[in-house]
């Protein structure tokens, strides 16, 4: 490790550059003029890059923080790009010193913290290749520590910005893979298997505090990251059992509604041209509303019907026609339909006795005169569909709220380029 | 132990452990060889800059699952860019041995038996495979180093200012195999593995 030295005069363009690193840092890159330095040779020029961008970080060269108890440094800044198909998917790592426990990466990926720390104990079995994952049949596995970690992804970077100190000999448009693998279930960290100038493993796991520990502007995470670990909402538990509660109460609310609805009693049923000019019905409660249904099993063809309904008092409480058409096509997923079988009319009644129904047809189609018409009344009837759409939408809201966890981890492996038919 | 004096200013001499052969006087800064029973004075033991450590001597540190291990000797080798520190001691079983420190790599290492020293054609060089006692390692570091300070007592002696080769081969599951190459033709083969630092911790 060295120390000596707190800074030195950039070569090219003589502009005032600390050196954070330690003994291993091999290139020092200027963020002022892009020049690559040679941290072992005097820091002679090994080339320049000319328009180089700094990705948007809130982290900064020289920032100090706790990372596990130990304090780290950034010393470097790295930013990468990876293209496919027309996407581009930007990240940017840090580079993080400490004397006594060395380096490690601090990355910043879609607002999201991760850490990222190099392996020594490698997993058994051959380092896994990029080439090595699109020849497996199947899901490529490694155990490591106890724990069987599941390919994930495959990624080729390049990369785009440099600025700082690294122990490696850094390149604008420099490129590499990476293959990660991740635990099932709940683990929260992830291997890489890093196929570059060199060949590595590391494990990088969520470090969502880093803004916090070095001092840096909060970052606002952008989606669900694969690395982060699920955190019910508060009051996920009050919610879920308040949701339950309502889609009981409101299943046990329509059951009674059904059960106190009165019975359903058929006032005709036969051809449309002989409904009898007249039918009454009785009405005994008058706390709920009274439905008169018609139904026609028509198919490409439509009827009216004109009705005239008179209360136990005399007075005309509807003089109105009813449709019913139905038409349909297509087949399979161009299947259509249009209209519908079933017409009604649903009157709140006033006064209890009997009430008279005038009903003849109106106009209607040859073929659909030649279908048998039902004509059914109903008292007391309630309104159990609203509570049973009621109960559905709570039942709904219950199951988002229970599944959280299930849909964060399926969130999780989204990105992962392994098909089912990889699977296969 | 056997107390002795310094044959430099002859200020009493810690006890010698069993297994000294270098100690360094704490008085005149002096390096002390024993030699047959006699001590011989072998230069400065050489200035040890403050840098933050992991290991000190004397004080017990957990080394992960391989137990707590007290340092009684420390050698610090400069390789140019910087510094690595090398720390001899024991387990809680006596068991002595070496644990290198540099920049958060920690590497626990014994003396490889003579028998299971690996032929090596030619000088090391990266990406040269050797094998040591059935297991392969490939060559992943090789540079000068030149011992510049020592502290504490050490198993064998330590010339301050010698420069010699020194290699680093790695193995499976995070096994190392290190080479120390002197311009005499003389060598010395270690072996053991690599520790993570966050798992070297004080012993409470």
């Amino acid at each position: 490790m060295t120390g000596h030295v707190s800074s030195i005069n950039c070569t090219n363009c003589g502009a005032g550059l600390e050196v954070l690193g330690g003994g291993r840092v091999t290139t020092q890159v200027c963020g002022y003029c892009g020049a690559r330095l040679d941290a072992n040779d005097a820091y002679r020029v090994l080339s320049v890059h000319a328009a180089m961008y700094r990705p948007d970080t809130p982290f900064k060269l020289g920032m100090k923080g706790l990372v596990d108890g130990v304090e780290h440094t950034i010393i470097g800044i790295a930013g990468y790009v990876e293209r496919w198909q027309g996407s581009e998917w930007y990240w940017v790592d840090h580079m993080l010193y400490s004397p006594t426990h060395g380096y490690a990466w601090l990355t910043l990926e879609d607002g999201h913290t991760l850490l990222t720390r190099k392996v020594r104990d490698w997993p058994r079995g051959p380092f896994l290749t990029s080439r090595e994952v699109e020849r497996a049949e199947t899901r490529p596995t490694r155990e490591w520590r106890g724990k069987t970690y599941v390919y994930y992804a495959t990624s080729s970077w390049i990369l785009d910005y440099v600025e700082g100190e690294f122990t490696w000999r850094p390149e604008k448009g420099q490129r590499g893979t990476a293959v990660s693998l991740m635990p099932k279930g709940k683990a929260s960290d992830m291997l890489t298997f890093a196929d570059g100038e060199e060949r590595e493993i590391e494990v990088t796991r969520y470090f969502p505090e880093a803004t916090a520990i070095f001092g840096a502007a909060p970052s606002a995470p952008r989606g669900v990251h694969p690395l982060q670990p699920y955190v019910p909402k508060e009051g996920k538990r009050f919610y879920g059992l308040w949701f339950a509660a309502m889609t009981v109460a409101a299943l046990v609310l329509a059951m009674l509604v059904a059960v106190t609805s009165g019975e359903r009693i058929t006032l005709y049923e036969g051809q449309p041209e002989t409904i009898p000019p007249e039918m009454t019905f009785d009405v005994s409660r008058v706390s709920r509303p009274v439905r008169l249904e018609l139904f026609q099993n028509l198919a490409q063809t439509w009827a009216e019907y004109e009705m005239s309904l008179t209360d136990p008092v005399g007075t005309r409480i509807a003089e109105t026609g009813r449709g019913i058409s139905y038409y349909y096509g297509g087949s399979g997923e161009d299947a259509w339909s249009e209209g519908s079988r079933y017409s009604s009319l649903t009157f709140q009644p006033t006064v209890p006795g009997t009430y008279v129904l005038l009903m003849e047809p109106g106009e209607v189609q040859p073929l659909a005169g030649r279908v048998p018409l039902r004509l059914t009344v109903q008292e007391g009837r309630g309104r159990a569909l609203w509570l049973l759409i009621a109960a559905g939408a709570f039942a709904m809201a219950f199951l988002w709220t229970l599944s959280s966890g299930w849909r964060h981890r399926s969130a999780r492996w989204k990105g992962s380029d392994w098909t089912e038919e990889d699977d296969d | 132990m056997t107390e002795r004096t310094c044959p430099n200013c002859g200020a009493a001499l810690p006890p010698l452990l069993a297994h000294a052969r270098m100690v360094n006087c704490e008085f005149c800064g002096s390096s002390v060889v024993l030699e047959d029973e006699a001590l011989r004075v072998a230069g400065k033991a050489g200035v040890m800059a403050d840098a933050p450590e992991l290991i000190s001597i004397g004080t017990p540190v957990r080394l992960g699952d391989a137990g707590v291990f007290t340092a009684t000797g420390h050698v610090r080798y400069d390789y140019g860019r910087g510094h690595w520190d090398e720390y001899h001691g024991t387990l809680e079983d006596g068991a002595a041995l070496w644990v290198s420190v540099d920049e958060g790599d920690v590497a626990m290492q014994r003396p490889v038996d003579r028998a299971n020293w690996p032929r090596m054609q030619g000088p090391p060089r990266i990406g040269r495979q050797v094998t040591s006692a059935g297991i392969d390692y490939t060559c992943s570091e090789v540079d000068n180093a030149t011992a510049v300070a020592f502290r504490g007592q050490l198993p064998e002696e330590i010339v301050l200012g010698e420069v010699h080769l020194y290699a680093n081969f790695s193995g499976p599951r995070g096994a190392i195999l290190s080479a120390e190459l002197w311009g005499d033709g003389e060598s010395a083969w270690f072996t053991g593995v690599w520790i993570d630092p966050y798992d070297v911790e004080p012993e409470t």
